[in-house]
């Protein structure tokens, strides 16, 4: 059952439960090397992303280097 | 020549070609052609993650590693101050405080023109945060020398709109913008192959950055390769000096002693 309710890079997405950015991204099986990332429009620097809980609605944006001009 | 180096935000630079690593087919070929073009700094553009892409784990600094290049993040595709800056800072956390940005912000999506207005209050904003900040800016005078002001890290003018290829279309406001500013300029933007590139160096500029040219060339390491080759043939003639252009013909064999005399 859905506890928590975000949006994730601007799509609706559920979470079974409370957790850190750090489980965002082992949930999401994603290396976090180059990431940055907004909640609510405010970066959380990566020392904090272990202590820093998802809360319910939070807008989060996982972002990343590519190819550019 | 050895000790001729491009010196951007406290570092030096043996080479004076900028490239982007967008429009290639994919991250490898992205690699072998940049490291064809001999380029130390390459700029990335900072996006979401696609969750759901097969791709999400791709990332160009796997192949382009930061150890190994001065990574350049953009502010493409921002149309206002507040979204460039929001950029900015994702691209410092991204690249673990470096401070280095490429500022763009764009009037529309379609002719991809600076936004000066935009532009100057942005550069205002990350300088204050301790960024150093590379403008793509127009070629007028006016906002070069306003920007210089601010305290920018180099002035970017466009050569053309970014990604038409059409070479250096006002040599002559490149040319005074180098005359006038003392900071780094830059041509950014709208070239389309290497002579153009020879012709920026050769105007004055501190440096070329370019990427579609090569990118979408038939052959991106070979025209890599030109690129890089085109930049080090201006900067030679630039600073070996031009001969003044004359209108009327001056032999470069002595007149005197000639046989029919």
């Amino acid at each position: 059952m859905s506890e928590l309710s975000i949006v994730l890079n601007g799509e609706p997405f559920e979470l079974s439960k409370r957790v850190s950015i750090v489980e965002l991204f082992e949930l999401l099986e994603l290396s976090s090397k180059f990431m940055a990332v907004e909640v609510n429009n405010e970066i959380i620097f990566r020392d904090s992303w272990e202590s820093f809980l998802i809360n319910q609605g939070d807008k989060i944006e996982l972002v990343r280097a590519i190819g550019g001009g | 020549m050895s000790k001729d180096k491009l010196k951007i935000a406290g570092k030096e630079y043996s080479s004076r070609l900028l490239v982007g690593t967008g429009k290639y087919s994919d991250e490898k070929n992205a690699s072998e052609a940049i490291k064809a073009s001999g380029a130390e700094i390459v700029t990335v553009a900072i996006r979401r993650v696609e969750i759901d892409s097969k791709l999400r784990d791709e990332c160009i600094l796997n192949y382009i590693p930061p150890k190994e290049f001065t990574i350049l993040p953009n502010t493409a595709g921002c149309f206002s101050a507040q979204e460039a800056i929001r950029v900015a800072r994702l691209g410092r956390e991204i690249l673990s405080n470096s401070n280095l940005i490429k500022l763009e912000v764009l009037s529309d999506p379609k002719s991809l023109l600076p936004l000066m207005d935009e532009t100057l209050i942005a550069t205002k904003e990350l300088i204050k945060e301790g960024f150093q900040v590379m403008v793509y800016c127009t070629d007028e005078i006016d906002y070069a020398l306003k920007l210089e002001d601010l305290g920018c890290s180099a002035v970017m003018p466009l050569a053309a709109p970014i990604g038409s290829g059409l070479g250096i279309v006002n040599p002559d406001a490149i040319a005074k913008i180098v005359e006038k500013i003392s900071c780094p300029v830059l041509v950014d933007a709208g070239i389309g192959t290497a002579s153009e590139v020879s012709l920026a160096m050769e105007l004055g500029c501190d440096a070329v950055l370019l990427n579609t040219a090569i990118a979408r060339a038939k052959n991106p390491i070979m025209m890599a390769e030109a690129m890089r080759d085109a930049a080090v043939a201006g900067r030679k003639a630039f600073l070996a000096g031009r001969i003044p252009k004359n209108n009327l013909g001056a032999p470069s064999s002595p007149v005197k002693g000639r046989v029919n005399s």
